[in-house]
């Protein structure tokens, strides 16, 4: 059938933009691919919207912060890696993203 | 009771191809202008033949036909018929360990045939249905919040 779709991490950074948040969903809704992420990274997710909400005097922040990642959390449980380790594996993957290129693949 | 041997099957195999697209498409029109109607098939003897078509039935015909004509490949799944715990999940789009979690959880009903656990194709496509259901009115919930606190 069509099992081994494409899996993301979706990170926080694209999670608090609301334009980009919706746009990632309706594709997931859409099946297009499955998404994951961490307690942690909703986490960040909540403070850094909440911040944002705040700073642009909107009302109860906290509140509105938390009901966006409380609804993201329990309408898609799949999406939440789970284990003590995930979020440590997660930093270990971003940091190999950032790795040099191995000197062969230079012209010289 | 359904047999154990009574797997979901894939009917067609394949991708249709251009020729197939457009004969789907000229008979879902004819489907679609003659709703309602009975419908007379002319065979090569020139001898005709009226087909009546209840609306259900033409519904279900112009629904295959669609997918055919977008190029789309079409699996039926009989509501009786027992899926595998791979088959499952890769309707709900989620990964088997997941599905099991569900089956474990009893959120989802499932049967037993032997060593293996199967899940009823109608069950399993109302617990989609619900589940997606929720899932489109909490995105439209979050759009609300947004759009009440900020716009980006």
């Amino acid at each position: 059938m069509f099992a081994n779709r494409f899996t993301a991490v979706f990170d926080s950074n694209v999670l608090v933009s609301s334009a980009k948040r919706e746009l990632i969903l309706a594709l997931a809704q859409a099946e297009m691919y499955r998404f994951r992420w961490t307690h942690r990274i909703l986490e960040e997710t909540e403070k850094a919207l909440a911040y944002i909400f705040k700073s642009q005097n909107g009302e109860e922040p906290y509140r509105t912060a938390a009901n966006i990642c409380n609804l993201l959390a329990s309408k898609f449980p799949e999406a939440m890696i789970l284990g003590n380790f995930s979020d440590a594996k997660l930093r270990l993957l971003r940091n190999t993203t950032a790795v040099k290129l191995p000197s062969r693949i230079s012209p010289n | 009771m359904t047999t154990p041997s009574a797997y979901a099957i894939a009917i067609g195999h394949s991708i249709p191809c251009k020729d197939m697209q457009s004969s789907a498409r000229q008979l879902r029109d004819v489907l679609l202008a003659r709703e309602r109607k009975n419908i007379t098939v002319i065979d090569e003897d020139h001898k005709s033949q009226e087909i009546v078509l209840v609306p259900a039935l033409s519904k279900l015909l112009r629904d295959i036909l669609g997918h055919i004509e977008k190029g789309e490949g079409v699996t039926f799944v009989p509501d009786s018929k027992l899926l595998t715990t791979q088959q499952a999940a890769d309707i709900l789009n989620v990964s088997r360990p997941y599905l099991i979690k569900l089956l474990e959880e009893r959120v989802l009903p499932f049967v037993k045939t032997g060593r293996h656990r199967r899940i009823e194709a109608k069950e399993l496509f109302d617990y989609k249905r619900i589940r997606d259901a929720e899932r489109d009115k909490a995105l439209d919930e979050i759009i609300g919040i947004d759009q009440e606190a900020y716009i980006v």
